[in-house]
């Protein structure tokens, strides 16, 4: 009982820095490619496409959480997949 | 069971053991006991610090008050001359340094430094002359700080010191330098506190307290610590490169030869929002516990607090740039601060939404505590507010550099920092005195201070959008400026009043105490209100809930009686439990150290040396950072002191081990955090070096030849070895004295990284690149300077291990000492193959 419930905790909190570290991974490449082509379509592109990658690797979490899924670790995937499709608008809106 | 570490979850079940007898608490009062008169100043137990530290960042923060009442009489009707301009300058440039700076961090790094321990059941943090030199590093630098305002050479250019008004051109006197200087030395004050609370939350936990039972505070001061050490390393580098820029020509910030002013701004902002998300975390912490408390019922909603908590201190990070919306960032960039502003404030209305919940689900007994919480949430959700507001671009640039963001950045600090600390000073209060304040004072000083601030500042936000800009010393008649000015300062007044009024009560009331204190006086239910001295709790309990004392009324007694783990001194020294970061699993017994005047000897000199750079005495700075030094390797010296004894009993037949090395090791953690303050500052070092490569690349040259470049990598691969090397030798050495080959070994891979560097740096003058030439030229030598730092910091170390060697302490197989020095040298042989090969591959235009 004791090794499923500290598996269980650590699988959340290892999900929520996973969340978290994938929105810091996309807003690094987001915000570094308008730094590095600034105003140009290429920019945008590798927002978009770390967005893709970003929302993929979310993905990939929440099907390997067990069902029923632990609503903290679920949560963090929600929170930071709306930060991360938030944070692409700029680059969808230009 | 299979558990974290290998301890056998069944021996829990062994506690609480049979009462122990009385003689053991004698021994841990004499073994903890404190230095009398004035040798209480080599004190370095968390009682004393903390209270110390607690006590001077309240001063500090009466200081900055007191500034802040100065410039509102100045303001409070149009054209006076109370304040010259120049004063005005130096009013407003302090009454925000030091309140970011002196109050804001240091007052949360000292309630961490004072609870912590006792919270989590340790007998102290980890590292208790560590603290002992944060505060006195702290204290001596801000006093030393503030004391220039007395002379008129206090900082003038506003708290964020932008260049190029403070570059030497426009700010030739030495007033920035203090602030550049006196900053960046308090910045290191505040990390060492960060390192502490990081080994001492992950490592010092009571058994059985896993992450999911930490008090929600513990977590909070986590995250701001780990918040500290990716953030202010940021604001330590660009005070850095101002000063060298105002000292020797180096031009990071000046446009025309390839710097750039805005390089500054994001240096600076990389270090400044977080740093308010920094001040509000601990904050938060202390809001969920009390929340809990004032309503006498469990915190609704633990985990998406802690998620809350974790997701600020992330999305945090993605926030600086929206103090620079003003520049001409491109349009996407700005996009992507914007985004980032609105998506914090998700986890900020989580940790509202849930105090909400608390405080409904319970029965709120409405105490001083009780008022300043609510009241905190009221102001901090208004601020949270207006901070959406400005967090859309259009907006800000309406509202910037307005008195609109004055009233917006004080509702967030006043109430997501000032009043949660009035609150926790009240809660918390019958901790460390004899006497209880007053209660019925205490709601005075809430309501004046409630009322005050919303006097004071509310009106602020319809100046600011009537266009009154900050930091202006005096504005025209006939704008409508004039009733709203006053109004506020009425209301500063107002504020003022009800501070005072705490400290009279404080005055009459308050005595300070280590071991007789008035106790729990609101019901908390976490261990902090167990029976404790100065060696914390008699014995340290098995954890199994969130509030224990709630769970299990009987705990305070059989803690009392030493019916759980070391409920003596297993070694008679002074020693803590080590426990493992995740399921908090005992590991091994650490030893502690004692009193010493070596951390108060170290800070005064380290202060002594940025004073005498500030004012230009080159020789005395070098005569104040070799005592420095040398206090510094004396007071290490007798933190790794080998005993014969290598095992001890922790209670209940449980023997663990004592003073291990490596990944298990709270060294091991320690080090590897400090070794991330230092590839913080790297990395930042490179950033700054793309970017202007990206803004200036046409100064940027070509680079060293290949050839050359592969010489210094060689050579620094084999510096990588030797510090592993070194390591290995004395494990083979297993059994036998270490002698002389495993220092000659670290030593000479100290040497190597000095002869690499040597041709890493002749190599660029080499090639044409002078630092005073161009942005280039600058930041290539400035890696340079980052990388001599840590070689320096190596030589003097393998100088220290040779000492060690020679007084016979170089313990075998392993050693604290050898695993830290080769660990440190092995970072700085990585860091400079960044350094080395990242210039000299990319080298921009």
């Amino acid at each position: 009982m004791a090794d499923r419930y500290h598996s269980h905790d650590r699988l959340i909190y290892r999900t929520m820095l996973l969340a978290f570290a994938i929105w810091g991974g996309h807003f690094i490449l987001a915000y570094g490619a308008a730094l590095v082509f600034p105003g140009t379509a290429t920019a945008n592109g590798i927002a978009l496409i770390a967005a893709c990658l970003a929302v993929v690797a979310i993905g990939i979490l929440a099907f390997r959480l067990p069902r029923p899924r632990p609503t903290i670790a679920f949560g963090s995937l929600g929170l930071s997949l709306a930060a991360i499709v938030f944070g692409t608008l700029p680059a969808v809106v230009g | 069971m299979k558990s974290e570490t290998g301890f056998d979850h069944a021996l829990y079940d062994r506690f609480p053991t049979e009462a122990r007898p009385d003689g053991e608490v004698r021994d841990l009062e004499r073994i903890w006991a404190s230095p009398k008169g004035w040798r209480r100043l080599t004190a370095v137990n968390n009682n004393y610090v903390g209270f110390w530290y607690i006590v001077t960042a309240f001063g500090f923060f009466l200081a900055a008050g007191v500034l802040a009442l100065g410039m509102r009489i100045q303001l409070a009707a149009p054209m006076q001359d109370v304040l010259g301009v120049d004063t005005y300058n130096q009013f407003f440039t302090m009454h925000g340094t030091v309140m970011m700076f002196l109050f804001a961090v240091p007052a949360v790094e000292a309630i961490g430094i004072m609870l912590l321990p006792q919270m989590l059941a340790a007998r102290d943090l980890p590292f208790p002359r560590l603290s002992a030199y944060a505060y006195w590093a702290y204290f001596v630098g801000g006093t030393m700080f503030f004391l220039s305002l007395f002379v008129g050479l206090a900082p003038d250019g506003g708290w964020f010191m932008y260049p190029p008004l403070t570059s030497i051109a426009f700010s030739p006197g030495i007033n920035t330098d203090f602030w550049l200087l006196g900053i960046g030395f308090i910045e290191i004050s505040a990390i060492a506190g960060a390192i502490e609370i990081i080994v001492g939350v992950l490592r010092t936990r009571a058994p059985g307290m896993t992450l999911d039972k930490m008090p929600m505070f513990a977590w909070a001061m986590l995250v701001f610590a780990v918040m500290i050490v990716v953030a202010f390393p940021s604001v330590i580098l660009c005070t850095m490169l101002l000063e060298i820029e105002r000292a020797f020509n180096w031009p990071f910030f000046d446009a025309t030869r390839g710097g750039d002013p805005l390089l500054w701004q994001h240096l600076f902002w990389f270090f400044g929002h977080p740093e308010v998300y920094i001040i509000f975390i601990p904050a938060a912490g202390l809001m969920s516990m009390m929340v809990a408390t004032v309503a006498q019922t469990e915190l609704v909603g633990y985990r998406l607090n802690v998620l809350a908590l974790v997701a600020t201190g992330f999305i945090s990070f993605g926030v600086w740039a929206h103090h620079m919306f003003a520049t001409d960032m491109p349009r996407v960039s700005a996009g992507y601060f914007s985004a980032a502003s609105m998506a914090v404030s998700l986890p900020a209305g989580i940790q509202v939404f849930c105090w909400i919940a608390t405080l409904a689900s319970g029965k709120i007994r409405w105490s001083t505590p009780a008022l300043f919480v609510v009241g905190s949430v009221v102001i901090f959700t208004m601020g949270g507010l207006t901070g959406v507001m400005v967090g859309m671009v259009p907006f800000d640039w309406q509202a910037h550099d307005t008195y609109f963001i004055v009233a917006h950045l004080h509702y967030v600090l006043m109430g997501g920092m000032v009043f949660p600390m009035f609150a926790a000073f009240y809660h918390w209060h019958g901790m460390t005195s004899s006497r209880a304040l007053s209660d019925h004072v205490g709601r005075w000083v809430f309501w004046l201070m409630f009322a005050g601030l919303h006097i004071t500042f509310f009106p602020m936000h319809l100046s600011g959008l009537m266009g009154m800009p900050r930091r202006i010393y005096t504005y025209m008649p006939g704008r409508d400026l004039d009733l709203l000015n006053l109004i506020s300062t009425i209301g500063a007044f107002i504020m003022a009043a009800g501070i005072l009024l705490f400290l009279i009560d404080c005055t009459r009331r308050f005595r300070f105490t280590v071991d007789n204190d008035v106790g729990n006086l609101y019901g908390g239910g976490t261990l902090e209100w167990l029976p404790t001295g100065l060696y914390s709790t008699r014995s340290i309990p098995v954890i199994t809930s969130r509030e224990p004392l709630w769970d299990r009324p009987d705990l305070p007694r059989e803690v009392a009686e030493g019916r759980y783990f070391l409920p003596n001194s297993a070694t008679g020294h002074r020693e803590t439990l080590i426990t493992s970061p995740l399921f908090a699993e005992p590991q091994y017994v650490q030893l502690m150290p004692g009193p010493s005047a070596w951390p108060l000897s170290a800070a005064i000199f380290t202060a002594g040396f940025f004073l005498s750079l500030t004012v230009q005495a080159y020789a005395f700075a070098i005569f104040c950072g070799l005592v420095a030094v040398v206090s510094t390797l004396r007071w290490v010296w007798e933190t790794d002191r080998p005993i014969k004894q290598d095992r001890a009993d922790i209670g209940a037949g449980i023997e663990m081990p004592i003073a291990i090395t490596g990944p298990q090791s709270h060294g091991w953690w320690a080090l590897n955090t400090l070794l991330v303050v230092v590839g913080m500052i790297g990395f930042m070092a490179l950033f700054a070096y793309f970017y202007l490569s990206g803004i200036n690349g046409e100064v940027w040259q070509t680079p060293p030849p290949l050839g050359e470049t592969v010489v210094i990598l060689g050579v620094e691969a084999l510096a990588l070895l030797g510090a592993w090397g070194g390591r290995r030798v004395l494990a083979l050495r297993s059994g036998r004295m270490a002698e002389d080959l495993p220092w000659i070994i670290q030593a000479a891979a100290a040497a190597l990284l000095t002869g690499a560097l040597w041709l890493d740096v002749t190599g660029w003058l080499e090639s044409g690149l002078h630092p005073t030439e161009s942005g280039m030229g600058a930041t290539v030598f400035m890696l340079s300077v980052l990388q001599g730092q840590v070689v320096a910091v190596a030589i003097v170390m393998a100088i220290y291990l040779a000492f060690r060697e020679a007084r016979g302490i170089m313990t075998t197989p392993t050693n604290v000492t050898m695993d830290i020095v080769g660990r440190f040298i092995g970072y700085c042989a990585i860091q400079g193959m960044v350094f080395t090969l990242v210039p000299r591959i990319f080298p921009g235009g």
